[in-house]
This record gives structure tokens, C-alpha cells and sequence, in this order.
């Protein structure tokens, strides 16, 4: 099972840029096309310093920061991990060009004895800070279930 | 997009209008993989997902997180500002499912001057499905400021 004494444990920080391109492809992927997320000039008319990534972007960098070390550390059953609840919090919009460093921790682990086994549930949490300002712009909170094998 | 929100204008119990996304096709998958950086095959290769026992590639949670915040944040115009966001996954979504995101206010409430929001959020497939059960909280502009 996971190892609870790991609650608490920190991955090295990680660095993260928020990339113009890559916030369009994203916002393109999904399908969400508001001229702020797209169009720097529109962004800036609303009032933004620069393009604007949507709610969900963080994402991307939690999987640049993610340390794999960590992640097998826990001893979970890889072939049976699921994605079960994301939470962000923030302090404002993230905006191109920005660069963030990131510090990733085990928040929490528990278990829980489901239908067909034991479940080991995981949440790792991402902080994201700007690099110059050092002003916390983003939490982000991943739940994984991890079906015992 | 209609014109901006404001904290006057919305009550407890008020629905605030839904985004109906897809059919989804396999090749949003692949962009979302792409742009994400999540590349787990099971999103993607339907011989991978075959072999992991699902009838085939399904969308990244995430990707169904994406679609309830892009229904908030036309909700909330460039004026509004999202303070938390959290969802919990309950059923996947399969390439050719349509899916309907909707978002009910259950709180409304004035903190430090701040006019705050809070949004109990859902989104069902076409047959009924629910695959994101959620919740945000909402800073909305107010009229008198």
C-alpha cells in the first residue's frame, strides 16, 4: 500500500513557462475559443497584461513537474491508477510569458475498501509561483485512485 | 458571449447557461493529449485501451474539466475572477458522447466588499450519464463599485 509517512513528502521544484503557443493549442484542443485566450490584443482590451491560459492549463505543468522518483515511491499499481478529482486554486489568471516555479508534495494519502478490493487514493499538490515577483499565482490538487493489483 | 455578470444580478437557485460540447471525436483526444502533455495511451491508442479491458479510448478527465471551466468563465466574462475549481470524475466520456455542463449558484454572499459566488456544477452525457460532479467559487464584479 502507499505509504503514509510520505505525506508531506516534496519533490525538488520544478520551472514552468507559459507559452503563448501552447495556450492556444490548449485552448484550441478543448474547443474554447474566447478572443482573450487567443488573441493577445483582445486580452489586453479586457483589461489583461497579455493572453490569458484557461482555468485548466496548469495541468501541463504539473506534468513537467511531477518527480517520477515520487511517483514510484509510493509503491501504487500503475496499471490501475485513475484520475478521480482535480481542484484549482487561484490567486488570478495566468498570462503568457509568465515563468512560475513549482513545488510539488504528497497532500494526502489514504485508503478505502471498495467493491472489488482495496482502493489507495493519492492527492499531490502543485504550487505555483511567479520566478521574479515570487507572488503564489495557483494551487493545484490531484486525486489519483490506485486499484490494488 | 452575452454582456458581462454582476453580483446583483444573480440569486440562489439560479442556473446559469449550459455548454453542450461534441459529439467528441478521437482526434480531440489526440490534440488534448498533445496540448496537455498528457500522453497516456489509454486516451488514444485503441489497441492500448482494448488490451486495459474499455471498449476503446475514452477522454481525459481533464479534458471534461476543460468544457465545465470554459462554461464558467463565459458565465463570468472578463470581469469575473475564478477562485476555485474543483471537480470529481465519475464516469468517463467515450468519443461520440455529447456532453452538457451545467452550473446552479447555491450561495451568493459579500466578503471583504468582495461580491462571491458559489456554483455547484455537473455534466452528463447525451444518455444521461453523469461523468464530472463539481463545485466553484466565483468573484463577480458588483454594479455599485
Amino acid at each position: 500500500m502507499a505509504d503514509r509517512n510520505l505525506i508531506g513528502k516534496e519533490t525538488p521544484p520544478g520551472r514552468a513557462e507559459a507559452k503563448a503557443e501552447e495556450m492556444i493549442a490548449f485552448a484550441q484542443a478543448v474547443g474554447d475559443l474566447q478572443p482573450e485566450y487567443l488573441d493577445e490584443a483582445a486580452a489586453k482590451r479586457a483589461g489583461f497584461q497579455g493572453l490569458v491560459a484557461p482555468p485548466t492549463f496548469p495541468m501541463r505543468f504539473l506534468f513537467d513537474a511531477l518527480d517520477p522518483d515520487l511517483f514510484f515511491e509510493l509503491g501504487l499499481n500503475l496499471a490501475g491508477i485513475v484520475h478521480a478529482e482535480q481542484e484549482f486554486i487561484y490567486q488570478r489568471p495566468i498570462i503568457a510569458g509568465e515563468k512560475f516555479v513549482i513545488f510539488g508534495k504528497v497532500h494526502d494519502i489514504w485508503e478505502k475498501e471498495g467493491k472489488s478490493g482495496v482502493l489507495d487514493f493519492v492527492t499531490f499538490e502543485a504550487t505555483g509561483l511567479e520566478e521574479k515577483s515570487k507572488e503564489h499565482v495557483f494551487t493545484a490538487r490531484m486525486t489519483l485512485i490506485s486499484r490494488r493489483a | 458571449m452575452s454582456g458581462q455578470v454582476y453580483f446583483e444580478d444573480v440569486h440562489e437557485g439560479d442556473s446559469i447557461p449550459a455548454l453542450v460540447k461534441g459529439p467528441l471525436e478521437r482526434i480531440q483526444l489526440v490534440k488534448y493529449a498533445g496540448a496537455s502533455g498528457d500522453f497516456n495511451p489509454i486516451h488514444v491508442d485503441e489497441v492500448y485501451a482494448q488490451a486495459a479491458g474499455m471498449k476503446s479510448v475514452f477522454a481525459h478527465g481533464m479534458l471534461s474539466m476543460a468544457f465545465v471551466g470554459q462554461m464558467l468563465t463565459d458565465w463570468m466574462g472578463p470581469l469575473g475572477e475564478l477562485k476555485r475549481f474543483q471537480v470529481r470524475f465519475s464516469a468517463v466520456a467515450w468519443p461520440g458522447d455529447v456532453i452538457t455542463s451545467t452550473g446552479t449558484t447555491v450561495r451568493h454572499w459579500e466578503e471583504k466588499g468582495e461580491g462571491l459566488v458559489e456554483l455547484a456544477l455537473e455534466s452528463k452525457s447525451q444518455e444521461g450519464t453523469v461523468t464530472v460532479k463539481g463545485a466553484a467559487c466565483v468573484r463577480l464584479p458588483r454594479r455599485s463599485a
